[in-house]
Order: C-alpha cells, then structure tokens, then sequence
C-alpha cells in the first residue's frame, strides 16, 4: 500500500510500519531533542513530498511542536538530520530556513502584534523573488486581510490572525509550509474554511506539514499522516488508513 | 500680567529646548531596549562620549575640525563604540535575562566613565560655540543655537520616525521588539537587526551628549550618568521601548524641569525628573514593563 519505498523498521506494510521516501523534500531522520534535560523527541522519522499534505496529530504533550521547532531550527537537533531537497540543515540558524523554502507558521504568537498586515507581510518579502506578485496572490487567498491591510495585526480576529500568519509565511512562496495547529481556538466554520486554505495552499504548488488535533476535519484534505505520541512516531499511513484504522480511532481519534 | 504670561512661555520655550536633548537620549536609549529588552544604564556614558569626542575633535580639543564635522564623527564613532560594549559585554550573557545584563550594564557604566576620566581628565570641558544673544519674539527668547538644538533634534526624530515606518531595516527592527523568535523564522537575521540597533541607539546618545554640551557648558565626564535619570524619566513615561511615546515623555519631562525651575528652585532641576520617575513608577508602573514598537 502506499507508493512509498517500504523501508520502515517494523517489518510489513501498514500502519505500523513508518516508511521513508526516497524522493521527499524535507527528510527527517531519527531526530531527538528536548529543552534542558528534558528529552522530549526520541528518534523520529519524517518524509513530506512535493504536493503532499501531511498530518502529523498525537495527544497533548506528544511533541508534535516541538518537533516543528527541531525542523525549521529553532531548537537544536540533539541527534538525527534534517534534509532539504538532499541538503543538510543541521547547524543552520533558524533564519537560514527561509531561503531554502521552508515556511513556518508557529501555534501561538505567529503574527507581529505591533505590525500592520501589510508590515506583516513585508516582513515576508525579505526573501520573496517578486513581492508585489506575492502579495497580491496572498490578498487573493485571504480577501479579508485586503480589507484591513493598515490595521494593527493585535486587533485582528483569531481567524485573521491565522490567515495573517499563514499569509506571511507564504510571501517568499515556500516549497513547504509548517503550520502548528491552524485550526486552534477557531469557530467550526472557520475550521473548514483553514482546511480549505490548506488545500489551496497546496494547489499552488507548495506542499504542507500540518500538526492538527481537528483530526477528522484535517484527514479530509490530508495525504498521508504521522501520529506522534510520548515523541516517537506510533503510525505512519495514508489519510485514508488511519481514518479506518482501529487502532489509531480508539487510541488517537475518539469513538 | 503680561510678563507674568511672558515668564511662563519663556518657561515653556527652555523647557522645549530642553525636551530635545532629553528626546534624542530618550529614543536611543527605547531603541535598544525595544529590542533587547533591559535597560543598559551605561547608556549615560555614550552621552559623556559623544560630547568629549566633539570637543576633542574640534577647535577646543585638537583643533582638527570644525564642530559640526566633529560632531558627526563623534556619533558615528559612539555608534561604534555601543557595537563594541555590546558585542563584549551583553551578547555573550544576552540568553541570561534582563536582570544579569542590567547589572552588567551598570558595571560597563562604571568602566567607561573611568576610561574616560583617564582619557580626559575630569576637568570641566566646553564646547566651541559663540556666545549668542537671544532673538526675541513677543517676549519669549532663544539664541540662535538654542533654535538649532531644536531643529536638530526633530531632524533626528523624523528621521527614525521615517527609519522605523518606511525602510525595511526600521521594520525588522520592529519585528525584531514584537517577537524575536518568530522575526528568527521569518526569515529575519536578528543578531544583525540587533547590532544595528546598538549602532543607532548609541549613535542617539552621543548626539543627545553633543546637544547636552552645546546648552549646559560646561560639563564633566560624569554628565551622562547623572543625566540618564532625565533620559530615563522620559523613557519610562513614555513606556520603555516605546520611541513615540519616548518623545512624548521628553516634551512633558523637558516642561517639568523648566517649569520647577523657573517657579520653584532653580537648584533642584534634575531632582524634579526624578520626583517624575518616581510618580511614573507609582501612578503607571506598566511604564517600566515596556512594549514594543
Ligand atoms: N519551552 C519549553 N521548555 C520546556 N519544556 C517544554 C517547552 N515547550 C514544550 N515543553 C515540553 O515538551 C513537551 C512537548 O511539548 P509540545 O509543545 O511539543 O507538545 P505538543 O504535542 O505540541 O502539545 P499540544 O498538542 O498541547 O500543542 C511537553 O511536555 C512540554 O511541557
Ligand atoms: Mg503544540
């Protein structure tokens, strides 16, 4: 199943098998770290592929965050590697992800609450090929923050706000976008409608690693998912296996 | 009664002229800790600097340069030096939080005094200007160089004014107060935006110490540790990483001090921007937690 090369440590296919791809832009091997003494991730592997969008969910306090940290180098890999398109990341500061196409669109205090959209989005095109280009396919995107372009981005609505963070992150027109947890604190409409963003954003041409606890509303526009628990992945699958899986529902999803 | 009137816009007007030194200092001093986030208390120091280095450049000091050439190296070498302390000091404990590096701050205070004192003498120094007489209009005074202190200095405030709103260096540094981490992902170099910021922050001190020198000659080494009180009342009024709000704070601190002066006691002029400070820290003590700008 899948059309992953089956290189996964547990033996057979499945979900219980996590399969690495051979032909990912951004590879994750057996990454560990943690803040301080605390160790929190402990080994994980992590493959997104062009026009991919991947789900990563677990319980609270999983690492699912953390683990965003480690890949966009925020926090240091204490063991394992980070590949871009081939290219070692290790070692590389946080801000050097950018012009090698990530894009990261943190869980909480994603947006400049003393900027105005637009500054907002200038800031992303510091690395942006044609920023006026970009900026009017962002207003595209999200109307809504053509409307409020001078307005402080503090006095945004939550909604806003993600469109903001996620708008900014994609100026520089990322070959992947790390989005923590999109949908957070949004009413259930809203909810569809950041999928539905997702989606797009993913239309375009820019892949998507997404940490979720929408499970169900995410599976729907996802590919394939990872889930994540006490920092090592349990499950690797297609949306679709993990949606029937059994085991995955009543641990990780619900009845 | 007209001159009654005219005493008090007389007031107004030096209290003015005032406030635009202590904006100068004030903005400088928002800047890096809009950024850095604690207050560098050897901050009075490169007010001391720039003044020294402008009298020292200039037909007072080793007669090279007229002032105003010498003034502006002597910014740009203050800029410099800011760099320098905090590339020494502050960096390598930057991660520590805001209380190891004030005190260091307050250390790195002592030793640039000292350096300077070494270097310089504690003598009083002045710098080269003429004596003025005042130009009157309906009954208020200022000297031409009193005018040029004024526009000086709203040069300088228009133009961070313009740094901070229209080029990118300004909003990255403004990213850069409002969230560092996410500045760091977005692309933005911060380490660098901060090293900038050092160069301008100390650059608008030693200005602030030039147009110090050019209104209260003469002056010592030790003039910018006593007045960053002044600097520091403005600032935290205004709410510490705030540079708008720095300026504000300057034109209120700037009227106090003239207003104690001319109507209580000439003697006690900083002790009344410090009688501020304390009503700022008991009456809006969010003024000392800052905020970004
Ligand atoms: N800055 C930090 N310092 C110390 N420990 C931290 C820090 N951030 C997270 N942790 C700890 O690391 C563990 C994983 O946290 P993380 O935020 O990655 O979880 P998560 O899976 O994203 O959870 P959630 O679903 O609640 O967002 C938790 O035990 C948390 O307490
Ligand atoms: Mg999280």
């Amino acid at each position: 199943m899948g059309d992953g090369d089956s290189k996964g440590r547990s033996a057979g296919p499945g979900i219980d098998a996590i399969r690495r791809y051979d032909h990912a832009i951004l590879s994750a091997r057996d990454i560990e770290t943690g803040y301080g003494d605390l160790q929190v991730l402990f080994g994980v592997d992590l493959d997104v592929r062009s026009d991919e969008i991947v789900l990563v969910f677990g319980p609270n306090g999983a690492g699912k965050s953390t683990l965003m940290r480690a890949l966009v180098g925020t926090l240091p890999l204490w063991a394992g590697t980070v590949e871009m398109n081939g290219d070692d990341l290790s070692g590389l500061e946080a801000n050097e992800m950018v012009p090698r196409g990530i894009g990261y669109v943190p869980q909480t205090e994603n947006v400049f609450p003393n900027l105005t959209v637009d500054e907002n989005l200038d800031i992303g095109t510091i690395h942006a090929a044609d920023p006026e280009a970009r900026r009017e396919a962002m207003f595209d995107l999200f109307p809504r923050l053509a409307d409020r372009r001078d307005q402080e981005a503090a006095t945004l609505s939550g909604g806003e706000r993600q469109m903001l963070a996620m708008a900014r992150a994609l100026m520089p027109d990322p070959e992947v976008l790390l989005i923590d947890e999109p949908s957070a604190g949004l009413a259930p409409q809203l909810i569809e409608r950041t999928f539905e963003y997702v989606d797009r954003v993913r239309e375009s041409g820019t892949a998507v690693l997404m940490v979720e606890q929408n499970v169900k509303a995410a599976l729907a526009v996802a590919d394939r998912g990872y889930v994540l628990d006490v920092g090592e992945n349990r499950f690797e699958g297609d949306a679709d296996t993990l949606r029937d899986a059994e085991r995955v529902r009543d641990l990780y999803l619900g009845k | 009664m007209a001159s009654a009137l005219s005493q008090f816009l007389q007031a107004v007007a030096f209290g003015l002229v005032e406030a635009s030194v202590i904006s100068v200092g004030a903005v400088g001093l928002t800047l890096s800790y809009g950024v850095t986030r604690f207050i560098n208390f050897a901050y009075g120091e490169f007010l001391a600097y720039g003044a020294f280095l402008a009298f020292f450049l200039s037909g007072a000091g080793a007669g090279v340069v007229g002032l105003p050439v010498a003034a502006v190296v002597a910014v740009l070498l203050v800029g410099a030096l800011g760099v320098a302390v905090s590339r020494v000091f502050f960096r390598p404990i930057s991660d520590r939080g805001a209380l190891p590096l004030l005190i260091t701050s307050i250390g790195v205070a002592f030793i640039l005094r000292y350096l300077l004192i070494a270097g310089a003498s504690a003598e009083a120094r002045q710098l080269p200007v003429p004596l003025m007489r005042p130009v009157e209009v309906a009954g208020v005074g200022l000297t031409p160089l009193e005018l040029g202190v004024v526009a000086v200095s709203v040069v300088t405030m228009l133009a961070i004014h313009l740094l901070l709103q229209r080029t990118m260096l300004g909003k990255t540094m403004r990213a850069t107060s409002g969230n560092r981490s996410l500045a760091e992902v977005a692309g933005i170099d911060t380490d660098a935006v901060i090293r900038k910021t050092w160069f301008i922050s100390a650059a608008a001190g030693g200005l602030a110490g030039i147009l110090y020198g050019v209104l209260f000659a003469p002056f010592r080494p030790t003039f910018g540790f006593g007045y960053l009180i002044v600097v520091f009342a403005a600032t935290l009024l205004g709410g510490i990483g705030r540079p708008y709000g720095a300026m504000l704070g300057a034109v209120l601190i700037g009227l106090m001090i003239s207003l104690g002066s001319t109507y209580l006691s000439a003697s006690y002029d900083q002790a009344y921007a410090f009688i501020a400070l304390v009503g700022v820290l008991l009456l809006r003590p969010e003024g000392i937690r800052g905020g970004e700008f």
